[in-house]
């Protein structure tokens, strides 16, 4: 099957290659020759070490550099036509934001009115975020996981010889402080995860906070321990389903503001722990969501495994 | 309140600058988990608190953590000089 | 307006004349620094530059933070500095650390391959396996 002629420049464009106005079978019968007489150095599409030697790089780091204080003056400008900072009058603090405040509590629950916004007001921008999250977490892993395929022996040598170096010097200090600090950061970690509503804090800092836990518990008891309850599996599981949950809690809430159905989940007394309706839940889902992927970055940054 | 404010920003920019003529990459670490502290406390000046605690545990935590690492692991792969020319 | 006029105005918007500056210092990091690792570093500062930008425009002088302290009445408007920019930024810090998970991880894959950091030395080692 011939494949159509798109789809070869596409491929050679991908490949590098120009792609020139030569029919693509003159070009496989007489393929391009190397570009030799040019050194590697000065063929290079880099920014400040183009070709033309010394002078010409010279002229375009002057250039450069007036760019960039021009692009300084330019922005300095506009600050001081800006309206002044902290006016009661400025355009930010338009009908928008009044109606956040004002209604706020009564229409959604939460007396800290970020969590309301970030949550539920524009709470489809948010899941965004949580995804953008995730991918970030599946490209760095797909980036940075050590396999055969991937990895020379001699780095994977290295890698092994670096956590044996690692159980080896291992610090009792640590341990024992970790054995007394651990309750406390999960404790602190949990307030601000569940108390999101309430006050600063919620989904992403009390996640990270228990990420952080996680990875401090790698670092002290080691690699084994953590495994016997984080492994593999537990990670997949907690990472997708909490993101299903944020998913059908997010679908839900549009669901029924968009079409003005009664609300099922209680708001409860505004203060007190269990209220706000779908917010402890979300916020719960992106802790669990969050603390799975600073660990994620972690493993995969060291070892190239989780 | 003024003055420390100012203080807050022109350490903010300092840090910014002073990345760019370090010899070594550790000192670069640091130097931006010292920016992200400020930056905590800017939020808090800025009446933002959810921000300064995202950005402490965030920013500060999980940052300095994931260049520490991508440090540690360049410099394991090469036996001691981890990218270290400037 | 006069340049002493424009002097008082950045000094009133200090926050966004940092801003401004830190985003022009974090570019100038992206443009002339040849190590990658850097250049991620002068990202994250571009990054906090705009963070810091939109944080200062939802501040109002005298009103506190936007958390209600008694539920029991009805808020006014009056009272909280606008949670909008707060919410927005939130946002924004979280991806801006994926992005430096992220780079980060593409920057040990080139040093893994190519042995070095510096983008020049980089690409001429890139060509030179390419050829």
């Amino acid at each position: 099957m011939k494949t159509p002629l798109w789809y070869q420049k596409l491929l050679r464009w991908t490949e590098g290659d120009e792609p020139g106005l030569a029919e693509p079978a003159a070009h496989v019968e007489n393929p391009p020759q190397p570009r030799a007489e040019e050194t590697p150095y000065e063929s290079g599409p880099s920014l400040l070490q183009g070709a033309g030697g010394p002078i010409n790089r010279v002229l375009t780091k002057v250039f450069a550099i007036f760019s960039c204080a021009v692009f300084a003056l330019v922005m300095l400008a506009t600050v001081a036509y800006l309206p002044r900072f902290g006016d009661q009058g400025n355009a930010p603090v338009n009908e928008t934001s009044r109606r956040y405040i004002e209604q706020g509590v009564q229409e959604v629950g939460a007396t800290n009115l970020v969590t309301n916004i970030i949550l539920v007001y524009r709470g489809f921008d948010t899941y965004g975020e949580s995804c953008v999250l995730f991918l970030g977490a599946t490209a760095v892993i797909m980036l940075l996981e050590v396999d055969s395929k991937n990895t020379t022996r001699r780095d994977r040598a290295l890698l092994r010889r670096g956590d044996e170096l690692d159980r080896i010097t291992r610090n009792q200090i640590l341990g024992h402080v970790t054995r007394v600090l651990m309750p406390v950061i999960l404790l602190y970690g949990l307030y601000i995860l569940c108390n999101g509503h309430l006050s600063p804090g919620g989904g992403f800092a009390g996640g990270s906070i228990l990420g952080g836990a996680l990875i401090l518990c790698e670092n002290a008891f080691g690699v084994e321990k953590v495994r016997s309850f984080f492994n593999h599996h537990v990670y997949h599981a907690v990472k997708v389903g909490a993101l299903i949950l944020y998913a059908i809690l997010i679908c839900y809430t549009i669901y029924v503001g968009a079409n003005g159905l009664p609300n099922i989940m209680p708001l409860g007394r505004p203060g007190s722990i269990l209220s706000a309706g779908i917010i402890l839940p979300i916020n719960v889902a992106v802790g669990l969501e969050v603390a799975c992927t600073m660990y994620a970055f972690y493993t995969y940054f060291g070892r190239g495994d989780l | 309140m003024i003055v420390f404010e100012y203080l807050l920003l022109i350490g903010l920019l300092i840090c910014a600058v002073s990345v760019n003529f370090t010899r070594h990459l550790l000192p670069t670490v640091i130097i931006y988990a010292t920016f992200g502290t400020m930056l905590s406390v800017i939020w808090l000046l800025l009446r933002a608190p959810d921000l300064a605690i995202t950005e402490a545990a965030v920013g500060v935590g999980i940052d300095t953590i994931l260049f520490l690492l991508a440090l540690r692991s360049m410099r394991r792969h090469d036996g001691g000089k981890g990218g270290e020319e400037p | 307006m006069d340049i002493n006029a424009m002097l008082q105005m950045l000094h009133a918007n200090r926050f966004e004349t940092a801003s401004v500056l830190l985003f022009v210092v974090g570019l100038a990091g992206m443009v002339f620094n040849r190590n990658l690792f850097k250049k991620v570093v002068s990202m994250g500062f571009m990054d906090s530059a705009i963070f810091l930008f939109l944080t200062s425009s939802g501040f109002v002088e005298g009103r506190l933070a936007p958390i209600v302290t008694n539920p029991a009445v009805p808020a006014s408007a009056e009272v909280y500095s606008n949670p909008l920019p707060a919410g927005l930024v939130l946002t924004g810090i979280v991806v801006s650390v994926s992005f430096t998970a992220f780079g980060l991880a593409l920057t040990q894959r080139l040093y893994k391959r190519y042995g070095s950091l510096n983008i020049d030395e980089i690409m001429m080692r890139a060509q030179k396996s390419e050829d």
